[in-house]
């Protein structure tokens, strides 16, 4: 009996003690995009097994209108494909910023190894050799979904950071606000009381401490005031923010 | 040992593998008629790779043969395409073995 590849397949889940799921990136959206029947039943199995959802696609075409309305973290993407072939649908989503972070792993017979290097070079994550072998597809699935989970968890941990400073920066705008505007009129009445005149030595000396007091803490209101407008800045000014 | 749900899988996979193979080898034979060798490389590449998937060597082997020659504009003659469509009900037969032979063992075992 020669069918060991299908033997593979069917292997019972109890299978997974010898290669455990990967916890934290079960349950992610693969597409799987091929032209034979074959391999698509048996990738769909395999991603199955490993705990994710499964979509798949007989070319191309039908593969970038899925992309258009779903949401995927991983594409299995067999190289030649009537209708659309692999290369088009790797630059197709490498040109486009909504997919080009979805990482593409591309599925090619052993004799395509030419092929697989030119996908690569235009930013496909990694290849699957046909006949598939079990543990080389789920160790390539699973890091594959893990650097994807990770590379999403720095996105959304960079778009709270950009959340925090703004709100720093409207914090800081409404405490230099709300203290200048008081602090104004309080120093305009001190220096109102010292144009008047008529005042004892030790009078003077208290209004002239409570000025320069004022003027401090003005001054330093007024950094901080700098300081907020020349961080926006810096972040207007980098791509970053 | 397998789960519960592999003679359904492999049955599966032999229904995907005959729509993949059917079409195929239909038009690796027309192609053979007509001469026409980068019609009969593509069919002969495509079945090769389904063969393969399944663990089918000799017919995995066979279709490189044929691929290699038709890459080099020889056609290859009725005996190659003969040999490929045999070795293609042998994968089925097996395969239908798998599923049936399953299948009894789950009855044998459930009646325990």
């Amino acid at each position: 009996m020669s069918t060991q590849q299908f033997q593979n397949v069917a292997l019972s889940d109890g299978n997974s003690t010898a290669l455990p799921k990967a916890q934290s990136s079960s349950g992610r959206q693969v597409l799987i995009v091929d032209d034979m029947s074959t391999t698509r039943v048996m990738l769909s199995r395999y991603v199955r097994q490993l705990g994710h959802q499964d979509t798949t696609a007989s070319n191309g075409r039908e593969a970038l209108e899925l992309l258009t309305s779903q949401k995927f973290d991983l594409i299995l993407l067999d190289v030649m494909m009537p209708e659309m072939d692999g290369y088009t649908v790797l630059e197709t989503m490498k040109s486009d910023a909504e997919f080009r972070d979805i990482p593409v792993v591309m599925i090619s017979g052993v004799d395509e190894i030419e092929s697989v290097v030119r996908c690569i070079e235009r930013g496909a994550e990694d290849y699957l050799p046909k006949p598939f072998n079990a543990t080389l597809l789920r160790a390539r699935i699973s890091a594959c979904l893990e650097k994807k989970r990770l590379w999403d968890e720095l996105g959304e941990n960079y778009r709270r950071l950009q959340e925090l400073e703004r709100l720093r920066d409207s914090l800081t705008d409404m405490i230099v606000h709300d203290l200048r505007t008081p602090l104004a009129s309080f120093i305009t009445g001190l220096q109102t009381m010292e144009s008047l005149g008529a005042l004892s030595d030790l009078q003077r000396e208290c209004l002239s401490l409570s000025l320069d007091g004022g003027q401090t803490l003005l001054s330093m209101i007024m950094i901080c005031s700098i300081s907020a407008a020349w961080n926006k800045a810096q972040c207007l000014s980098s791509t970053r923010c | 040992m397998r789960d519960d749900g592999a003679p359904e899988i492999i049955a599966d996979l032999l229904n995907a593998f005959k729509a993949d193979c059917l079409p195929l080898l239909k038009s690796m034979s027309q192609a053979a008629k007509a001469n026409d060798a980068a019609t009969l490389r593509k069919a002969a590449h495509g079945l090769k790779g389904a063969a393969a998937n399944l663990g089918g060597r000799a017919m995995a082997d066979l279709c490189f043969n044929v691929e290699q020659q038709a890459r080099n504009g020889v056609v290859s003659d009725v005996t190659e395409m003969g040999q490929i469509e045999r070795a293609f009900e042998q994968l089925c037969h097996e395969l239908e073995v798998e599923i049936t032979g399953d299948a009894m063992q789950q009855i044998a075992s459930g009646r325990e």
